[in-house]
C-alpha cells in the first residue's frame, strides 16, 4: 500500500473504495502528487507550491479553510481538468447544504 | 639556496607539527613531495591560494598511501610552518627516523626568496631527527634556518626530496621556534613524531597533488568507520603496524565495544517526576462533571440530593434527553460503574496501582454521537476536568499543570473540528479515545416489488455505482411536483423575494422558512419530517445540513441574508431527508443509489467536485434549483 493510501484509510480512516477514489485523484498528477506527498509530512503547504491558474494548494486552503490537505489537493487536481468549475466554485464561495 | 630536501620519517610518526614560523630565504630548484607509506593519519590542504604555501597547525592525512606525491610547480611565494625554525648555520640533514619513507618537493624552482630562520644557518644541508622525538613542536624551538638548506633529511622511511620546486617560493615560515639544541635532543627519538597536524594554506591553484596510490587502494569500507573510542589511537600509533591490513586487523573488535546503555537513556519530558513524588501520587479520580463522582459513588447522597439544589444544567440535560437528570445519574451508576474508578491514564509518567485500571464501557456510535454533542452543548467537559484537578490538593502544581495541559490541548484541537458524521472528533472523551462519529451504515433492504421497479434485482453494478459518484444527466425528482401547489408556493415564496426579506427580522425570516419547509413536506410526503433547529457560522459558504442520525436540518442563520439561498437551503436540505427515506427502506435502483451513497458519502473537506458530483447532492440541488427559479422568476 503506497504512502497516500496508507494516510487515507490509517490516518483519516477513510473506507477503501474513498481511499481508492481520492487516491486516484491525487496521483492523477506527478506533481501534485508529490507535493501531497510532502504536505503529509510536513501538513504544512509551501509557499511556492504548484500553481494552476494564480492558485496554489496554500491560497485554496486560506479561501476554503474547511478543506484538509486531502481537499486542498483534489481541488488542485480539479483546476487542472476544470478549471472553469473550480472558478465557479471559488466565485460561489464554496457552498455547502 | 636549497636544491634538494629530504625528510625521511618513519612510518610510525602520526603526528608531524610545524607549528611557528621563521622566514627561510633561499633559493629551492627543486620542490616536490613524497609522502611515501607514512602512518599519518590526516592530511589536509586548505587554502590554496595563488602565491604562498602555509603550513598552520596541522598537517593531517587520512588514507595511508604507498605513495604520495605532491607536485609544486610555479609561483608558490610562501610556504609557512607555524611553527618556528629557529637556530643557527648549517643544518643539512634532517633526519626522522623509522618508517616515514620519503617526502619529496619536485619540480624546480628557480628561487626562493626568502628562507628565514630566527638565527641564520647557512650551508645547512641535512637535519636528522633520531629516535625518540616524541614532540616536536614541544622540543624543537627557536630553530632558524637561513640561506641554504640542501637537505632535510627524516631518516630511514620519510624522505622530503626538493626536487623541482615551483619557480618562486618567495616565503617559507616556520611559525613557532625551533633551537638546535631542541632538535639536536630530538633527533633520537622520532617515535611521536606527528604529522596529523601539518597543514598547507594558501597554495597555488597550479600546485598538482598525485596520490595516485590514494585513488587505486582497495580499502576496506569498514575501516571507514567512525571510532570515537580511545582505543582507535593506539593502533595508529603503534609501530609495529605498517600498512592498512595491519590496522584493519588491528583493529578488530574495536566496533565491538559495549558502551553501557544506562548512559544513553534519556528521558522525553521535561516534567520527571522523582521516585518519591511517584509513589506520593494517587490515582486521579475523574471527575467529568462536578456533581457526578458524589452520585456515583454514594448512592445515599443521591438520595439527599434536594430539588432547591438543582441547577440549570440539569434542566437543559433533561429537556435534551427527554428523562431527568438524576434519572441518568442513577442508570449511569449502574450501568458504568467501572467509572467510579476511572483514573488519569498516564502509564509512561504515572503508575496505576494493580486493579485501578477502569474499563471505558464502550459506547454505540449514537451514545457516543449523543455524548460529544452533549459535551459541545455545554462546553464543559474538559473545562470541569480541569477544575477539578486545579482544585484537588493531593496534586503538585507541576503534576496539575502537566494533567490540565492535555485537557487544554484536546479543547484547542477540538475548537477546530467540526462535528461532522463520519469525520474524527480528537479526544473529546475523558479517556482520550479518538471519536469517529459514524453513522450505522444503511442496512440494504431491499425487497423486489411489483409495484414499481422488476427490472432492478437489488444489486447495483458497478455502472451504478459510477453513476452515485458522477450524478445523474436528468431526475424526476421521485415523482415529486414542487409546483403542484403553486399558489401556496408564491404565497410562501412571496417573502423570499430580496425587497421583502430584507424587510423581516432574523426571527420574521426563520418563519418563514418554516413555512416554506411545511410546503415542501407537504409536496414530497415525508413521513417523518425533520426537525428545524437554527445555529450561527460565521464561515461563508455554510448554509447548513441535515443529520439523518438526528433527523435534524440545520440551517446557518448567517447566511440568512442571501434570501433566495435561504430558501433554496430549506428545499435542499428537505430533498436530502426524502432521499434518506427512500434509502431507509429501498424500493428502486435510485433508493438503492441513495443508501450507497449515504454509506460512502464524499464531504466537501475532502474532495469538492466529488462532494458536489455525488447523486445525494446533485439531485438535491437540482430539486432546490426549480424553488429558486420560480422565486427568481417573481
Amino acid at each position: 500500500m503506497d504512502r497516500i493510501m496508507t494516510y487515507l484509510i490509517e490516518t483519516l480512516n477513510q473506507s477503501e473504495r474513498t481511499a481508492k477514489r481520492n487516491s486516484a485523484k491525487l496521483s492523477k498528477y506527478d506533481d501534485i502528487k508529490s507535493e501531497f506527498e510532502t504536505w503529509i509530512d510536513t501538513q504544512e503547504y509551501p509557499v511556492k507550491g504548484i500553481e494552476i491558474e494564480g492558485y496554489n494548494a496554500a491560497k485554496i486552503s486560506e479561501l476554503a479553510p474547511f478543506m484538509n490537505g486531502v481537499g486542498v489537493y483534489n481541488f488542485l487536481v480539479t483546476f487542472r481538468d476544470n478549471p472553469k468549475l473550480a472558478r465557479q466554485t471559488i466565485f460561489d464561495g464554496f457552498p455547502r447544504k | 639556496m636549497c636544491d634538494d630536501m629530504d625528510f625521511d620519517v618513519s612510518s610510525d610518526v602520526s603526528d608531524f607539527g610545524f607549528d611557528s614560523v621563521d622566514d627561510v630565504g633561499s633559493d629551492f630548484d627543486d620542490a616536490s613531495i613524497d609522502y611515501d607509506d607514512t602512518a599519518s593519519e590526516d592530511f589536509s590542504l586548505n587554502d590554496i591560494g595563488d602565491d604562498s604555501v602555509s603550513f598552520d597547525d596541522s598537517f593531517e592525512m587520512d588514507d595511508v598511501s604507498d605513495d604520495i606525491v605532491f607536485e609544486v610547480s610555479d609561483d608558490i611565494k610562501t610556504l609557512d610552518l607555524d611553527n618556528e625554525f629557529d637556530n643557527s648555520e648549517v643544518i643539512e640533514t634532517l633526519d626522522f627516523d623509522d618508517d616515514i619513507e620519503t617526502l619529496e618537493l619536485d619540480n624546480p624552482t628557480e628561487e626562493i626568496e626568502t628562507l628565514e630562520y630566527d638565527e641564520s644557518l647557512e650551508n645547512t644541508e641535512a637535519l636528522g631527527f633520531d629516535d625518540s622525538v616524541e614532540d616536536i613542536s614541544e622540543n624543537v624551538d627557536g630553530f632558524d634556518l637561513s640561506e641554504e638548506i640542501e637537505d632535510l633529511d627524516f631518516e630511514e622511511d620519510i624522505n622530503f626530496d626538493l626536487d623541482e620546486v615551483a619557480d618562486e617560493i618567495e616565503t617559507l615560515d616556520f611559525d613557532d621556534e625551533f633551537s638546535q639544541e631542541s632538535i639536536e635532543e630530538a633527533f633520537d627519538e622520532t617515535d611521536s613524531l606527528d604529522a596529523t597536524d601539518f597543514v598547507i594554506d594558501d597554495l597555488d591553484p597550479e600546485v598538482e597533488f598525485e596520490n595516485d596510490a590514494i585513488d587505486t587502494k582497495d580499502i576496506d569500507p569498514e575501516y571507514y568507520e567512525a571510532t570515537p573510542i580511545s582505543e582507535f589511537p593506539t593502533v595508529q600509533e603503534d609501530e609495529n603496524i605498517d600498512g592498512l591490513e595491519n590496522i584493519e586487523n588491528a583493529n578488530e573488535g574495536v566496533n565491538d565495544i559495549q558502551i553501557d546503555s544506562e548512559i544513553s537513556e534519556t528521558m522525553p519530558n521535561e516534567y520527571v517526576p522523582s521516585e518519591t513524588e511517584m509513589t506520593e501520587v494517587e490515582p486521579y479520580q475523574a471527575t467529568p462533571i462536578s456533581d457526578l463522582p458524589i452520585v456515583q459513588e454514594n448512592d445515599e447522597i443521591l438520595e439527599e440530593i434536594d430539588d432547591t439544589k438543582r441547577i440549570p444544567i440539569e434542566d437543559e440535560f433533561e429537556e435534551f434527553n427527554g428523562e431527568t437528570f438524576e434519572q441518568a445519574l442513577r442508570d449511569d451508576a449502574v450501568d458504568n460503574a467501572p467509572l467510579t474508578e476511572a483514573i488519569y491514564e498516564d502509564d509512561s509518567e504515572y503508575p496505576i496501582e494493580d486493579g485501578l485500571e477502569s474499563e471505558i464501557p464502550h459506547m454505540t456510535d449514537e451514545e457516543l454521537e449523543q455524548f460529544v454533542n452533549w459535551e459541545l452543548q455545554h462546553e464543559n467537559g474538559n473545562y470541569d476536568l480541569i477544575n477539578n484537578v486545579m482544585n484537588d490538593d493531593s496534586l503538585t502544581d507541576d503534576q496539575k499543570e502537566f494533567i490540565t495541559q492535555q485537557y487544554l490541548d484536546e479543547i484547542n484541537e477540538g475548537e477546530k473540528e467540526v462535528t461532522e458524521f463520519g469525520q474524527r472528533v480528537m479526544g473529546l472523551t475523558y479517556d482520550e479515545r479518538d471519536i469517529i462519529t459514524k453513522p450505522e451504515e444503511l442496512e440494504n433492504t431491499f425487497e423486489q416489488t411489483d409495484q414499481i421497479d422488476d427490472i432492478f434485482n437489488g444489486k447495483l453494478t458497478e455502472n451504478d455505482i459510477d453513476a452515485v459518484y458522477e450524478g445523474l444527466e436528468n431526475y424526476d425528482f421521485q415523482g415529486v411536483d414542487c409546483l403542484e401547489n403553486i399558489e401556496r408556493l408564491d404565497s410562501s415564496l412571496e417573502s423570499f423575494t430580496s425587497e421583502n426579506w430584507e424587510k423581516l427580522s432574523l426571527d420574521e425570516q426563520k418563519e418563514k422558512m418554516n413555512d416554506l419547509a411545511e410546503y415542501i413536506i407537504d409536496v414530497t410526503g415525508l413521513e417523518n419530517p425533520p426537525r428545524i433547529e437554527f445555529y450561527n457560522n460565521e464561515q461563508e459558504g455554510d448554509y447548513g445540513g441535515f443529520d439523518r442520525t438526528t433527523n435534524t436540518l440545520s440551517i446557518n442563520e448567517h447566511m440568512l441574508y442571501q434570501n433566495d439561498e435561504a430558501a433554496d437551503t430549506v428545499a435542499h436540505e428537505l430533498w436530502h431527508a426524502l432521499q434518506y427515506q427512500h434509502a431507509s427502506n429501498p424500493r428502486t435502483k435510485l433508493d438503492a443509489m441513495y443508501a450507497e451513497n449515504f454509506n460512502d458519502y464524499i464531504s466537501p473537506n475532502e474532495d469538492f467536485e466529488g462532494y458536489q458530483s455525488q447523486i445525494l447532492e446533485s439531485e438535491a440541488r437540482a430539486f432546490a434549483q426549480q424553488i429558486k427559479d420560480r422565486l427568481h422568476s417573481y
